[in-house]
């Protein structure tokens, strides 16, 4: 072993050289642009009101390990975030929206991250209108368009608009099925294994948000109305 | 680079035997009856079915790593409830310090082990921090039906702010969790 010390001496003063060089390059990102563009990300009129998760609404669901519970809205913050990339140095709106029972304890986290872009004159750049629920390490992540509808992401059947559909003997209609795209296997993408219904799938809803969610474990939780219900 | 690592990884390896007692065996312990945890040389990981007083069924997995005489690390997470329950014993002159972790999940499903409580020399069979938390060692305790030694436990009920989600939970030194209590009127208990 002692005949290894040299090269670690060597080999650690070589590592720290690179960490500082790092470091101080850190602080320079922008020195090298010609111009530093700055962008400021807002978020879209739809990803302020899509889901109706206002603070403080509670929602009843039954799990399908049979108990029920409520989920209520006990956070919905707007922050304005700051990132720097070479040359950009971007400021973005984005929302965060967290829903919790209070027994079991349970947590749904949704985000909203700011991608409407406009220029001096008013003209949009750039409209991305990411909408992403989470769940016990199962995420839905879809693209909405103007309305709030989520979009198809090029994935055969990957959100399929159902015209009605029952769940506890109350009937919804324009019900998006969303696949979960976290544990979506693109390589070895096949129709057989996906009309299997191997993936997890969130039934949302513009109005009423989350009407039925499944994880990948199997498990899922369903809007239950005309009980507890708001 | 691979020279490189294998002089890192020895002088880590020196360094972390040297603090836990390895080459000053008399110096290095854990305190009081909490010296029970460490008692024995074990590492596995498992998954154990619990229900509530309301009758629901969860699960739990659970990861136990004790080398005797140095540590003791101990996590376990909910299925359906998010619910973690960490703690872990490092030696020391003073007798060593037990830490527990309550645990917070964060939107990417990923726990954090926060707040980190802490319990300095140890010693004794019962201790109770600053912040106003007591952990406490049982001979034995009875769950389902079924005795299980030297027992873990950790009491949150009389702290200045808990900052867990429950109030009390116990571990055994051998078997991983026991039971946890929380709301006052909830107790998950670990099934046979």
């Amino acid at each position: 072993m002692r005949t290894n010390l040299p090269f670690s001496i060597f080999a650690g003063i070589a590592f720290s050289i690179s960490a500082l060089c790092l470091t101080a390059c850190e602080g320079t990102t922008t020195d090298n642009c010609d111009k530093t563009y700055k962008p400021k990300y807002k978020l879209a009129d739809c990803q302020k009101k899509v889901g109706n998760f206002k603070k403080g609404k509670t929602t009843h669901y039954v799990h399908s390990e049979g108990f029920e519970f409520d989920l209520k809205v006990v956070k919905d913050t707007t922050t304005i975030e700051h990132w720097q990339d070479f040359c950009v140095i971007a400021e973005e709106e984005d929302r965060e929206v967290l829903l919790t029972s209070d027994y079991p304890i349970m947590s749904v986290y949704v985000s909203f991250l700011g991608g409407t872009e406009k220029d001096s004159t008013g003209v949009t750049l750039g409209h991305s209108k990411p909408m992403t629920i989470s769940y016990d390490g199962t995420s839905y992540a879809v693209e909405l368009d103007s309305t709030g509808s989520p979009m198809e992401a090029g994935i055969k059947d990957d959100i399929v608009l159902l015209d009605t559909i029952t769940f506890n003997g109350v009937t919804y209609d324009s019900v998006f099925k969303i696949m979960d795209y976290s544990h979506f296997d693109a390589l070895n993408y096949q129709d057989e294994s996906f009309a299997k219904g191997e993936l997890a799938h969130l039934y949302f809803s513009k109005t009423k948000g989350i009407l039925r969610l499944e994880t990948n474990e199997g498990k899922s939780f369903t809007i239950k109305e005309g009980g507890d219900n708001e | 680079m691979n020279k490189c690592l294998k002089s890192a990884t020895l002088l880590a390896s020196a360094l972390t035997l040297a603090s836990c007692g390895v080459f000053n065996a008399d110096d290095e312990h854990v305190g009081g009856a909490f010296e029970k945890l460490v008692k024995k040389e074990q590492e596995w990981s498992d998954t154990i079915q619990v229900v509530d007083n309301l009758g629901i069924k969860d699960s739990y997995a659970e990861r136990l790593y004790s080398h005797k005489g140095e540590n003791f690390d101990f996590k376990a997470t909910g299925s359906i409830n998010d619910i973690f329950v960490g703690a872990r014993i490092e030696c020391g002159e003073d007798g060593g310090k037990l830490y527990i972790f309550c645990g917070n999940r964060h939107s990417n499903g990923v726990w954090f082990e926060e707040p980190e409580i802490v319990f300095k020399d140890l010693e004794g069979r019962k201790m109770t921090n600053e912040d106003g938390y007591t952990i406490r060692m049982l001979d034995s305790m009875v769950v389902n039906k079924k005795t299980y030694k030297n027992v873990l436990e950790f009491d949150a009920s009389d702290a200045k702010k808990n900052e867990c989600s429950y109030d009390k939970f116990y571990i055994a030194a051998t078997k991983g969790l026991l039971r946890i209590d929380l709301k006052d009127t909830i107790t998950i208990e670990r099934k046979r």
